[in-house]
């Protein structure tokens, strides 16, 4: 014949099976929380839909020169010759024409005088990763 | 506690070990400079920096030959060079002492090729600034010597320098040579690292927006807005590109 538990026993396990099940889900959060924490992770800066690393992308922004023509957030000097770009992901048209979305800004960044023929703005003879990393950023400007 | 020594002997052995040690990181790093000098054979090299408030005119000469050009000092690396400084009274610090003086000219020598920064000080009034200084090999400066010396071509697209009005500042020998105003001479504008003096990076994005507005980029900048025609922008900032 099978040992039933005793009432306490009972209670035992049950307790032990819900402290367990609470240290997994909390462990795993703060697992969860560590990594992101070593992996610099902010869901702000990693918009839906685009591929690129905006980190690196905030960096080509400046390297690349663009903060010479457009206002970017934090940028000094403030360059007033194009439009400023403080909310640019909110826009819903690129130069008026094209919509907002990373295909297009992509392109836009590499080969502007192709898109909209004339524009001011030049062809700085970006590659394909960097305008993915630009456009990654640029969707983050709320 | 036993103590060989009082309180106040203690104090006073730390503060001159202190004080011997400041001399002695001094002296040697006056004694490295001496010696850097010594070793440096002469160039011939003078550089007379006209400091025209926002930019740097230089007029370089050796021997019987000279050039004028801005903003981006070249030096043979290893060489005695000598830099005549025309303008307000100014003491120029290195990264580890004051450059020394002769004759009210400054002698520089760099010890190896690269990028230098130079902070130069003016006593009034007070004010520092930024000056790069780039040190080349002695047969690659031979080069960069003799190129800069050539007048730039009046071909392709030089007439835009002419046409936007470029010419009515800044000079392109070969090109346009008579200013009415004086801006940075541009005859071998594409060579250099930097623009608006030495704040931006010479690059096409920097370039245009610089072109453009420079006003916006630069406090106190004397170049006017260029509304150009955006193509005659882009085929501007090109031709400046290819002035090597």
């Amino acid at each position: 014949l099978k040992k039933l538990p005793t009432a306490h026993e009972y209670h035992l396990a049950g307790c032990l099976g819900f402290c367990a099940a609470g240290v997994i889900i909390v462990g795993a959060l703060m697992l969860f929380a560590a990594y992101a924490i070593w992996a610099d992770w902010n869901p702000a800066l990693e918009p839906v839909g685009y591929i690129g690393n905006a980190k690196r992308g905030e960096r080509l922004i400046s390297a690349y020169g663009c903060t010479s023509c457009h206002e970017l957030p934090g940028s000094d000097p403030k360059g007033l010759v194009g439009p400023p770009l403080n909310q640019i992901a909110s826009q819903s048209y690129l130069a008026g024409h094209f919509a907002n979305h990373e295909i297009w800004m992509t392109q836009w960044l590499e080969h502007p005088q192709e898109l909209k023929p004339g524009t001011a703005m030049p062809d700085l003879n970006v590659q394909r990763r960097d305008a993915l990393d630009m456009a990654a950023y640029l969707a983050t400007l709320r | 506690v036993a103590r060989s020594h009082s309180r106040w002997t203690n104090r006073a052995l730390a503060v001159s070990a202190l004080v011997i040690l400041v001399a002695f990181v001094s002296i040697a790093g006056d004694l490295y400079a001496m010696i850097v000098g010594r070793g440096a054979g002469k160039s011939a090299v003078t550089i007379h920096i006209n400091d025209m408030g926002q930019w740097w005119q230089l007029v370089y000469e050796r021997g019987g030959a000279s050039f004028i050009a801005a903003n981006e000092v070249h030096v043979p690396a290893g060489r005695r060079v000598t830099i005549a400084w025309n303008g307000p009274p100014v003491t120029v610090w290195r990264s580890r002492e004051f450059l020394p003086q002769e004759g009210g000219r400054f002698v520089f020598v760099a010890d190896r090729p690269g990028f230098q920064d130079l902070r130069v000080l003016a006593i009034w009034p007070p004010n520092m600034r930024r000056l790069t200084i780039v040190a080349d090999r002695p047969d690659d400066f031979d080069k960069w010597f003799a190129n800069q010396m050539r007048p730039a071509a009046n071909r392709g697209d030089a007439f835009l320098f002419t046409s936007a009005g470029c010419d009515l500042c800044h000079v392109v020998r070969g090109v346009a040579v008579e200013p009415s105003m004086l801006a940075p001479d541009l005859t071998h504008f594409g060579s250099r690292h930097t623009i608006a003096a030495i704040d931006l990076p010479n690059n096409r994005g920097d370039l245009s927006g610089w072109i453009v507005n420079s006003r916006a980029l630069k406090h106190g900048s004397e170049m006017p807005e260029n509304n150009l025609d955006a193509a005659v922008l882009h085929r501007l900032v090109t031709y400046l590109e290819s002035l090597r």
